[in-house]
C-alpha cells in the first residue's frame, strides 16, 4: 500500500517536472476550460498520459478475455490429453503454400510425439501435416455464462478432433492457452471483489470515524491500529490453512478474497477519516449544513467528491496488490488449489525442475501477472495525476 | 524346515571362510592418530575374535571419502536407517532371495520351529567399546518386550499364538529365543527393518532409563522437558527403530557402521554428519575393517524439487529416496554427464504405484452400504482408464494392474492382479444402475439413496507424491462419465495419517507394496496394519487387539486373518505359500482395494566413481534399500 501522505495530491506538492499548466489540454479554449465539468477536465488530463492509456487498453483487454474466457479458449482447460503431454507451443502460420499457389488461411503444423526408450524424455517433431484454423469454429462444449450450451469458439481447428496449442500443453496435456484464459478470469476477479470490499469498508468506516469523531472515532482508530499491527502473511497462511477441505474450491476462493480484503481496507480508512476530519469545518461543508442539507447529502454530494483522486489512485494500486497476494498464496499451496485455475495455480504447477528443463512455456502465466500488474500501476499513476485537474 | 536348514548351510559356509584369529587387521587412516595416542585400542582388539568377512561385490576398496545424501525435511529418519542399514540378527542377501547371518554368527532351529538358538560373535563390541553379549538381547526381551508400561501391546512380529517371545541365555554368546507355537517366518522377519529391536539397545547404556535398574528414573523424567514417563524418556535417549530420535543422541552405543556426530538429526537440523564406527565388526576378504567410506553427510532439503536439483547438480553420491519417480528420469538422464553420476536402476518390489483403499468401515452408514457393494467397487474400477494414466503420469511405464504379487513372483494371482482393469464406462454405468444409484442431479452426478451426491472426498500427500495428484485429477474426469464425483486435495503427511487413523476417509490412496514381498507386506489383502490397511482400520484394530477393540470384520476377512495366523505358524515353506494363495484368492473376490498401474521401476543416482554398488537394486521397505547391498563396502575409485 502506498503511504497516504504521498498520494493525497491535493495537499502535498507534486514532484512533477512539467510546467504546472501542461496537464491542461492545449486545444482547449480558456472559456471551454472554465465551464468544463470535473469529469471532462479529468478525461482531458488523462488523455495526455500515454502509458496510462496503454494500461487502460491492456486492462480492458484482459477483462474482455476473462468475461469471454470460455469463448476465447479453444479447449476445455481441464481436459487431459495423453497425446499432448508437454506439447510445445505452436506458431500460427498465415500464408499457406499449396499446389494452387499462395493462400491466406491460418494453420499450424501437426506434431508427432516420441518417447525416448532410454531416458523416457518426450519430444515432438512435425509430421508434415497441417492443421487448419478458422474463426468461430466448433470445439469443446461449454455453457456460456451458465446460460446456454454452445460449442462455438473464437477460433478453433477446422476439424474439431484436431488440437492446437498456442501456448503449449502442460504435463497432463492440457491446453495452456485455455488454462491461461480461465486463470485470467479468476485472478482478475479476485482483485475486483477484494478491492470492492476494501473500498466499501474503508470509505464507510473511515467516513464515520472522521465525520462523527469522538468515541466512535477512537474505537474505529484502535480497530485499524489493531488490524495494521497484525503480521499479514502468517495471518493469511493460518486462515487459508484453516479452510475446511470439503468446501467447494470457489467457496474457498471467495473466503480468501474476504481474508485478503479484511486486511486491505485500513489504509484507505485512515486517509478518508483524515480528510473528513479536515473538511468537516470547511466553509462549503458548513454552508451545506446551514442550508439544511441532510448528512447523507453532505457526505456523498459535498465531501466524497473531493476525495475521488485519492480513492481512484488507491484503488488502481490495490488491484495489482490483490492479484499478487492471491498468486502468492496459491504459490505457497494455501490459496486456490487445483483443479481451480488461476495464474497462481498455473505458476505453482510450473514450480518444478521438470517444467524448467522440459517445458519452459509453462511460465507464460507469469508474464500475464507482470503485464497486468504493470498495466494497473500505469493506469493508477495516470488517474492520480488526472483526477485533480486544478491542482497544478 | 528346509528353508531354515538352507540358511544354516550358508552360515556354515561363511564361517569356514573366516580367517584365523592371528590375522592382523587393517584400519582406516583416520583412526591411526587416535590409536597412537592411546585413545582407541588397536584394531585387532576392537574387532570380534572372528569378525564377519565380507567379499566386496567388485573389488577390495580403499579408505576415505564422504558419501553425500539428502534427507527430505525433518521427518526423513528412515532415509538414514536405509543407508546405515538396520543391523539385525539376520539380513537379506543383496538379491533379496533369502536371509544370511548378520549380528548373529549362526543359529539353530528346533524341529518344531519354536526355538531359535543364536550364536553371537565372541568379542564383538558396541560402538563405545563395551562388549555386546547375550545379556543385551535378554534385556530387550525380559525388561522391555514383557514390560506392559513399555509395550502395552507387544509388537506383532514378536508375538505368536497370543504370547510374546521369551529369551533364555545359554552363555555369554549364545541366546535362545522361544515362541509358544511354530514361527516359520521368524528368520526372514528378523531381516526386516522393524525387527531390529532385539539388538538395537545396549543394556549397559540404556538401563539407566529403566526403573528396574535405576530407581531414580522418575527424577530424570521430571527433569526432562516434554517427557511424561520412563518409556518416553527411554525412547528419547535410546531411540526407536523407526523414529528421528534414534539419530539424535550421539552417545547411544550402536552396532552400526557409522555413528551420528554433533546434534545428530533433530528438529531444525540442516545437516547430519555420521563418522565411521571404530568398533564395526565386519572386515573385507583382505582383513580391512569396514566401512571404507569415512563419513556420511546428509543435507536436509525442504522439498523433493530441491532434492532433485541437488541430484542433478551432482551433489548426491547415492540415493533414490524422494527422487525415484520414473517421471524424473528425463531430467536425470539429461544432466548425467554434467553431474558426474549414473542412473541407478531400482527394481520395484511394490505391486502398484497407487492403490485406492475404499473405506469398507465408513462412519456414514449410507456411504458404507454403497461402498460395501462389490458391484459399485467393480464399477469404479472399470471407470478408470488406466492406460491413459500410465501414459501421462508414469511415462508409459507400467501396465493396468490392481494389487498383489508381480507376474514373475511365485505367488502371482492373475485375478488379484488383472481383474476389472479394462476401461469400460458402459459396463460401469450398468453396474451402478443395478446397484440402485439411478437418480442423478442437475450436474449429472448420481445420488446416494438418501439424496446426497455420490462424492468421494480424498486427501493425499501431494508434496511427496505429486503423481497421485495427477492420477486423481485424471480419475476425476473419468469418473464424471459414470456420474461419480471425486474431490482430491493435497494435505501434509501428518494430516493424512490423522484423518485415516480417525477413520474419516471415503477412500485413501497409497502405494501398494507386496509385489515381490507379498508375505512380508500383506496389508492390502489383510487388515493388519493400523497405519496402512486403510480399507478397514476398525477391522485392523479388532485383529491386533484380539477382538477387544475396533469392529468385527466380515466373514471373508475373518477367514483370511485365520489363514494368516496359520501361515505364520507353518514351518514348511511350500505349505505356507499355499496358505497365502488362499488368502489372495479371497482378497481377489472381495476387491476391497483397487490399483492403477503395476509399479514401474524406479530411478536413482549414483556417483560415477562409486564402486561396489550393484547394477540394479530391489527397492522395498522390507528390504530397506540400499542397506542390504552393504554401503560399508562402497568406495571411491581414483
Amino acid at each position: 500500500m502506498t503511504n497516504p501522505a504521498e498520494t493525497t495530491s491535493g495537499e502535498t506538492p507534486e514532484t512533477n517536472a512539467l510546467p504546472a499548466d501542461s496537464h491542461l489540454p492545449v486545444d482547449a479554449q480558456p472559456d471551454k476550460l472554465a465551464v468544463a465539468s470535473q469529469w471532462q477536465l479529468t478525461w482531458w488530463a488523462f488523455r495526455k498520459h500515454k502509458l496510462a492509456q496503454l494500461g487502460l487498453w491492456i486492462i480492458g483487454l484482459l477483462y474482455l478475455l476473462s468475461i469471454f474466457a470460455e469463448f476465447v479458449a479453444p479447449d476445455d482447460p481441464t481436459k487431459q490429453n495423453r497425446r499432448a503431454v508437454f506439447h510445445p507451443p505452436q506458431m500460427i502460420h498465415f500464408v499457406d503454400r499449396t499446389e494452387d499457389g499462395l493462400r491466406l488461411r491460418p494453420y499450424v503444423y501437426e506434431m508427432d510425439r516420441q518417447r525416448d526408450p532410454d531416458t523416457l524424455a518426450i519430444s515432438y517433431t512435425p509430421s508434415g501435416e497441417k492443421i487448419y484454423l478458422r474463426l468461430f469454429g466448433r470445439g469443446a462444449e461449454y455453457k456460456f455464462w451458465g446460460l446456454w450450451e454452445t460449442d462455438i469458439h473464437l477460433f478453433a481447428t477446422v476439424n474439431p478432433r484436431d488440437k492446437f496449442f498456442l501456448f503449449g500443453a502442460d504435463r497432463l496435456g492440457r491446453d495452456m492457452f485455455s488454462r491461461v484464459m480461465y486463470g485470467t478470469r479468476i485472478s482478475m476477479s479476485i482483485g475486483l471483489v477484494g478491492v470492492a470490499i476494501s473500498l466499501v469498508l474503508g470509505i464507510t468506516l473511515g467516513g464515520i470515524s472522521g465525520y462523527y469523531g469522538g468515541r466512535i472515532d477512537a474505537v474505529i482508530q484502535r480497530l485499524i491500529e489493531f488490524v495494521l499491527s497484525l503480521p499479514t502473511i502468517p495471518i493469511w497462511l493460518a486462515l487459508a490453512a484453516a479452510l475446511p477441505p470439503s468446501w467447494p474450491i470457489y467457496q474457498q476462493y471467495f473466503v480468501i478474497t474476504l481474508i485478503v480484503s479484511l486486511v486491505g481496507w485500513t489504509e484507505l480508512g485512515r486517509v478518508v477519516r483524515g480528510r473528513f476530519l479536515a473538511m468537516k469545518n470547511d466553509d462549503f461543508v458548513i454552508a451545506a449544513r446551514l442550508d439544511g442539507a441532510s448528512e447523507r447529502r453532505i457526505i456523498f454530494r459535498h465531501m466524497l467528491p473531493s476525495l475521488t483522486s485519492h480513492i481512484i489512485a488507491s484503488l488502481t494500486l490495490a488491484i495489482p496488490l490483490m492479484i499478487l497476494a492471491e498468486t502468492g498464496l496459491s504459490f505457497l499451496g494455501l490459496g486456490l488449489q487445483p483443479p481451480a485455475i488461476s495464474w497462481g495455480v498455473l505458476l505453482k504447477e510450473a514450480q518444478n525442475i521438470l517444467s524448467i528443463s522440459q517445458a519452459p512455456w509453462l511460465f507464460i502465466p507469469g508474464g500475464f501477472v507482470v503485464i497486468a500488474v504493470l498495466a494497473f500501476n500505469f493506469l493508477g499513476d495516470g488517474m492520480r495525476d488526472a483526477a485533480d485537474p486544478y491542482s497544478h | 524346515m528346509s528353508f531354515a536348514r538352507r540358511i544354516l548351510g550358508t552360515a556354515a559356509a561363511l564361517a569356514l571362510m573366516t580367517p584365523l584369529a592371528a590375522f592382523a587387521y587393517e584400519q582406516a587412516p583416520m583412526l591411526d592418530a587416535a590409536v597412537e595416542a592411546g585413545d582407541l585400542p588397536p584394531v585387532d582388539d576392537r574387532l570380534p575374535a572372528k569378525p564377519e568377512v565380507i567379499a566386496p561385490l567388485e573389488s577390495i576398496g580403499t579408505y576415505g571419502g564422504t558419501l553425500r545424501r539428502m534427507l527430505g525435511g525433518s521427518n526423513d529418519h528412515n532415509s538414514i536407517l536405509r543407508v546405515v542399514s538396520p543391523q539385525g540378527l539376520t539380513r537379506w542377501k543383496p538379491d533379496f532371495s533369502e536371509v544370511v547371518p548378520n549380528v548373529a554368527e549362526s543359529w539353530e532351529v528346533n524341529d518344531e520351529g519354536t526355538e531359535f538358538t543364536f550364536h553371537l560373535r565372541e568379542g564383538m563390541k558396541w560402538s563405545d567399546g563395551t562388549p555386546f553379549t547375550a545379556d543385551d538381547i535378554v534385556f530387550f526381551v525380559d525388561d522391555l518386550l514383557h514390560n506392559k508400561e513399555f509395550y502395552p501391546n507387544p509388537p506383532a512380529r514378536f508375538v505368536v499364538a497370543g504370547e510374546a517371545m521369551r529369551a533364555e541365555k545359554v552363555d555369554d554368546h549364545t541366546v535362545k529365543l522361544i515362541f509358544a507355537a511354530p514361527y516359520g517366518t521368524f528368520l526372514t522377519e528378523l531381516a526386516t527393518p522393524l525387527a531390529q529391536e532385539p539388538v538395537l539397545w545396549a543394556k549397559h547404556y540404556c538401563q539407566q532409563f529403566h526403573p528396574k535398574y535405576n530407581p531414580d528414573v522418575q527424577k530424570m523424567v521430571d527433569e526432562t522437558e516434554a517427557v511424561e514417563d520412563w518409556p518416553a524418556l527411554y525412547r528419547l535417549n535410546c531411540g526407536e527403530v523407526e523414529a528421528p530420535n534414534r539419530w539424535s543422541n550421539p552417545e547411544r552405543p550402536t552396532l552400526d557402521p557409522w555413528l551420528v556426530t554433533g546434534e545428530g538429526y533433530s528438529a531444525g537440523s540442516t545437516q547430519v554428519v555420521m563418522e565411521r564406527n571404530p568398533y564395526f565388526w565386519q572386515v573385507d576378504t583382505e582383513g580391512n575393517q569396514l566401512p571404507y567410506i569415512d563419513k556420511l553427510q546428509m543435507g536436509v532439503a525442504q522439498d523433493n524439487q530441491a532434492l532433485l536439483l541437488e541430484a542433478v547438480a551432482g551433489n548426491i553420491d547415492m540415493q533414490r529416496r524422494k527422487i525415484s519417480n520414473i517421471s524424473n528420469k528425463p531430467v536425470l538422464a539429461e544432466n548425467m554427464e554434467k553431474g558426474g553420476y549414473k542412473i541407478l536402476n531400482m527394481i520395484n518390489s511394490n505391486s502398484n504405484s497407487m492403490a485406492i483403499h475404499f473405506n469398507m468401515t465408513h462412519k456414514d452408514p449410507v456411504m458404507r452400504d454403497v461402498i460395501r457393494n462389490r458391484d459399485v467397487r467393480a464399477a469404479l474400477s472399470l471407470g478408470i482408464d488406466r492406460e491413459e494414466i500410465i501414459d501421462i503420469v508414469y511415462a508409459g511405464q507400467g501396465e493396468p494392474w490392481q494389487i498383489g504379487p508381480r507376474p514373475d513372483h511365485v505367488l502371482y494371482n492373475e485375478k488379484l492382479g488383472r481383474q476389472l482393469t479394462e476401461y469400460d464406462p458402459d459396463r460401469a454405468n450398468e453396474l451402478l444402475d443395478q446397484a440402485g444409484l439411478t437418480e442423478r442431479d442437475g450436474d449429472g452426478y448420481r445420488l446416494l439413496p438418501d439424496g446426497r451426491r455420490f462424492t468421494f472426498n480424498v486427501n493425499y500427500t501431494g508434496i511427496e507424491q505429486p503423481d497421485w495428484g495427477d492420477s486423481l485429477e485424471i480419475i476425476k474426469e473419468q469418473w464424471e462419465e459414470i456420474g461419480v464425483e471425486l474431490n482430491a486435495s493435497s494435505v501434509e503427511r501428518s494430516i493424512y495419517y490423522s484423518r485415516g487413523e480417525a477413520n474419516e476417509h471415503d477412500f485413501m490412496v497409497w502405494g501398494a507394496p507386496g509385489g515381490l514381498d507379498p508375505t512380508l507386506s500383506p496389508r492390502d489383502v489383510l487388515a493388519v496394519h493400523p497405519q496402512a490397511s486403510w480399507f478397514a482400520i476398525p477391522w485392523t484394530r479388532w485383529y491386533l487387539s484380539g477382538g477387544s477393540e475396533g469392529e468385527e470384520p466380515t466373514e471373508a476377512m475373518k477367514k483370511r486373518l485365520a489363514l494368516y495366523d496359520a501361515y505364520k505358524a507353518e514351518a514348511d515353506q511350500g505349505k505356507a505359500l499355499d496358505i497365502f494363495r488362499q488368502i489372495h484368492t479371497i482378497a481377489a473376490e472381495e476387491l476391497e482395494v483397487i490399483g492403477i498401474s503395476l509399479a514401474p521401476n524406479l530411478v536413482g543416482v549414483v556417483n560415477a566413481k562409486l564402486r561396489n554398488v550393484p547394477e540394479a537394486i530391489p527397492a522395498s521397505w522390507m528390504y530397506p534399500d540400499p542397506g542390504p547391498t552393504l554401503p560399508q563396502t562402497y568406495y571411491y575409485a581414483e
